[in-house]
Parts: C-alpha cells; sequence; structure tokens
C-alpha cells in the first residue's frame, strides 16, 4: 500500500471540494439559465440533479475520506473539536453561497422590477445575510460558550484570522474592479456579478483560514 | 509568520518538564495548536505568550527563546 503524506490527503480533500464547489456553481447557472429562459424545465432539472448528486457526494468524500495509510493523529481535544466544527460551516457557507445567491440575487431584481417589494426586500436581505455570514463565522462573532473562548479565539487564531481576510481583502478588490468593468459594459448584469463577487473574497478568506489552521493541526509524532 | 532569526527549545523544555502539547496548553492558556506552531517555528508567540509558557515551564523566556545568529 502506497503511504500517502497529510499534505497529498489534504490536497485530495480540496480537490473533491473544488469538484463540489463547481457542481453546486453549475446548479446556480442551471437555475439562472432556466429563469433567463436559455433552458426548459425538463434540462434544468436534469443538471440540477446531477449537480445536486455531484456536489453532495465531493463535499460528503471530501469531509469524510480517511484512508487507512495515513499517520494517526491525536485525538481532538474540546477546542480543536470546536475549531473543526467552525471549519466544516465555513466550508457549508462557502460551498452553497452560489446555488443561493444565483436565485435570490435574480429573483430580488425581478420581484423588485414587479414591484413586489416585500418579496423583493426579503430576497436583499437574504443574499445579504448570506454574504455576510462567513464574515460572522470566520470573526468569531458567533460567539462560542465562554469557557471555549481563550482557545478559539487565542493568539493563533487571531494571526489565522488576519492573514485570512489579508487574502479575502486583496481577492475582493479584484472582484469588485472585474465587477465594476462589466458593470460598463453591461450595466444590466450588475445586481447578479456583485453579490458573486462579494461572496468570492469572503469564500477565499474563509479557505485560506481553513487551510492554516489545518496545515498547523498537531500530529501524534509532535507529542513526543 | 515564522522568522529563521528565532531559536527556540520549547519542545526540549516540555518534553524534560514531561508534559504533553495539550498539558503545556492548558497551564498556558492557549490552544495545544498553538504550542506546537510555536514549538515548530512556523508561528512566533507574542512577549505574553513567550513569557506565560516560560512561567508554565517553570524557566526564564531567555531559556527558551533566543536570536540565532
Amino acid at each position: 500500500m502506497i503511504s500517502r503524506k497529510p499534505a497529498q490527503i489534504l490536497s485530495l480533500r480540496l480537490a473533491l471540494a473544488s469538484i463540489a464547489a463547481l457542481a453546486f456553481i453549475g446548479m446556480g447557472v442551471a437555475l439562472w439559465a432556466r429563469q433567463a429562459g436559455l433552458l426548459d424545465s425538463l434540462d434544468a432539472a436534469t443538471i440540477l440533479v446531477v449537480c445536486s448528486l455531484t456536489g453532495v457526494a465531493g463535499l460528503g468524500l471530501a469531509i469524510t475520506y480517511t484512508p487507512g495509510d495515513i499517520p494517526p493523529s491525536p485525538k481532538l481535544d474540546r477546542w480543536e473539536k470546536a475549531q473543526k466544527n467552525r471549519s466544516l460551516n465555513l466550508i457549508a457557507q462557502v460551498c452553497l453561497g452560489p446555488v443561493f445567491l444565483s436565485n435570490w440575487s435574480p429573483g430580488a431584481v425581478e420581484l423588485l422590477a414587479e414591484g413586489r417589494v416585500l418579496m423583493g426586500v426579503l430576497n436583499v436581505a437574504a443574499v445579504v445575510v448570506w454574504v455576510l455570514s462567513p464574515a460572522v463565522i470566520l470573526m468569531g462573532w458567533s460567539k462560542p460558550p465562554r469557557e471555549d473562548r481563550g482557545f478559539v479565539d487565542d493568539e493563533l487564531d487571531r494571526e489565522f484570522r488576519a492573514r485570512a481576510l489579508a487574502s479575502g481583502f486583496i481577492t475582493l478588490l479584484v472582484s469588485g474592479a472585474a465587477t465594476y468593468v462589466a458593470s460598463l459594459l453591461a450595466p444590466a448584469t450588475t445586481p447578479h456579478l456583485l453579490p458573486v463577487a462579494l461572496w468570492f473574497g469572503g469564500a477565499v478568506a474563509c479557505a485560506h483560514f481553513i487551510w492554516l489552521h489545518h496545515r498547523a493541526q498537531p500530529t501524534a509524532e509532535d507529542d513526543g | 509568520m515564522g522568522d529563521p532569526r528565532l531559536a527556540s527549545r520549547l519542545k526540549e523544555a516540555r518534553t524534560a518538564a514531561g508534559l504533553t502539547q495539550a498539558e503545556l496548553a492548558e497551564r498556558a492558556g492557549v490552544s495545544r495548536k498553538t504550542v506546537n506552531t510555536v514549538e515548530n517555528g512556523v508561528f512566533i508567540p507574542s512577549t505574553i505568550l513567550a513569557l506565560s509558557l516560560a512561567r508554565a515551564l517553570g524557566v526564564t523566556v531567555e531559556e527558551l527563546f533566543w536570536l540565532a545568529d
């Protein structure tokens, strides 16, 4: 049996998570195409089913895949479990973002154009909440129990958060600039592209944060 | 995050004290991951963290960290 290093295992997991993310993005594209009249109902439904199954399978494998030849890791303590739960929450927020944004964002535009203000505002609120929720989790604003705070939000966590936020900020600048250019070429696409640009900045920050924590995870050899 | 100018014997001091990373982390009031990254030179501790680690091990900060020339 070929022995795989933890870094290779992580690369495989990231690849699976990327496939899942692409599948969820495909769902969003299919929903948008259906609403734009580019796809009929049957084709859109088929794409949605295939993409959702692929996405769920990819995400599930990315989370649970543990081949038998990896070195054993120390049992996670309660704070590491809290950190792992936070990472899984961030992964879910990031991967499902494109699906919901591609439905709520066009929906908000259409509803407000039709004068259905209440439903339009609810869609807008849903978009804003979904874009901001990774930031809430990443910043630790969703407060863990008091006895855990000193450990889940310690010096290392703050350092990782700062680095992740820097990555997200730069990504946000780039995606915002791209949205600006696209808005000049096709102004009608701005309400659809802007939530995606915002989501992308948050997604990069979250992914970087998760990566840093995973790379810093102690192995059994470290505790000698 | 790491800096090659910082040398450390934190792991040696911890094992000499008969502590695991988790035990040292609990004494110093930080996560095990923090202790691990400091030991591996990936993360440079702040002054407060360095003092906390030294106090948890019953040694001085200079016995744990020094400038590598």
